[in-house]
């Protein structure tokens, strides 16, 4: 299994994936900046939702214009993920990938759990399918809702 | 941050393994950057580190590498890394951040620098299972870090050490 380069992954897989990448987690220098260039307008409620939501990962603090690098590298994926829900849920957004490159491996086991909670109703009514790396090769995250459906 | 740490954490006696642990946020690379590195520069310890950034560091290494002229053109990542390893063995402790995010197996490291690491230091969110992978005559412990207070500003967190065997 070897290190991949983010330029690599993005190679490889940009084509098929909405990608969140531990290394280049975030482009914009705080939360409000990035939600402008993913958005391009504001959004109070969805900042003030992730905030909120940030609160149940014992993530606190969180402010729209604080810095992104002075959380931690965890708290930084966490938020970034939290970000992706947040924008996707209630759009007519569908039948997308996401692949979380080194995401996982940087969040806590109960974070993880807590994390992997948030993706079920995205995948009911979205479609969304996630992925993760273990190295460089790709795994699908399957939910028990999937067991459940008829 | 503010850390309360409720004995010492010395290490130098013997070949030992500490294993920070805690949730995310509680200042377990904080406590490597700010507290151990200057520890070990202040004290002229040599040190081999991996921090979280991996892949950026990596540019470095082969950098670092082909200018005391290593021929690393043909070699791939993992090689490059086993070529840093040992080539850095008047090191005595080793700190990886999240290595195994990058390279699930730790085999590579232990293997490459048992022979003259005493002291290696690692954060890992993953269940590694160490004993699977421990080098042999190396004591385990477990350093874990609790958050007691936190606010919009300020977090408190207890270190307490626990020997595992």
């Amino acid at each position: 299994m070897a290190i991949a380069p983010t330029d690599s992954v993005l190679q490889e897989f940009d084509e098929c994936f909405l990608i969140l990448d531990f290394n280049h987690l975030f482009i914009a220098s705080t939360l409000h900046e990035e939600m402008w260039l993913l958005q391009t307008r504001d959004d109070r409620d969805l900042i003030a939702k992730i905030i909120q939501d940030a609160e149940e990962f014992h993530i606190y603090g969180v402010q729209e214009d604080r810095e992104i690098d002075t959380y931690s590298g965890g708290e930084q994926a966490i938020l970034g993920c939290l970000l992706i829900i947040a924008l996707i849920k209630g759009k007519q957004v569908y039948n997308i990938h996401i692949l979380l490159y080194n995401v996982l491996g940087s969040i806590s086991s109960a974070n993880r759990t807590i994390l992997l909670q948030k993706f079920p109703t995205l995948w009911l009514h979205n479609q969304i399918k996630l992925y993760t790396n273990e190295g460089s090769f790709l795994k699908e995250i399957s939910f028990p809702y999937e067991d459940n459906e008829g | 941050m503010l850390f309360d740490i409720t004995e010492d954490l010395f290490f130098g006696e013997g070949r030992e393994l500490f294993y920070l642990s805690g949730t995310n946020g509680v200042g377990k690379t904080s406590f490597l950057e700010k507290i151990l590195l200057p520890t070990l520069q202040r004290h002229k310890l040599p040190y081999l580190y991996l921090g979280q950034d991996m892949h950026i560091q990596l540019y470095t290494i082969k950098a670092s590498l082909a200018i005391t002229g290593q021929k690393i053109f043909a070699l791939n990542e993992n090689q490059i890394l086993e070529l840093w390893i040992r080539q850095g063995d008047n090191a005595t402790v080793f700190i990886l951040d999240e290595f195994d995010k990058y390279y699930p197996d730790y085999r590579l490291i232990f293997d490459s620098s048992k022979t003259f690491i005493q002291t290696y230091f690692l954060v890992t969110h993953n269940d590694i299972k160490l004993s699977e992978v421990f080098p042999d005559h190396f004591s385990l412990y477990k350093i874990l870090f609790d958050l007691i207070e936190s606010d919009a500003h300020n977090k408190r967190v207890r270190l307490t050490k626990e020997k595992i065997w």
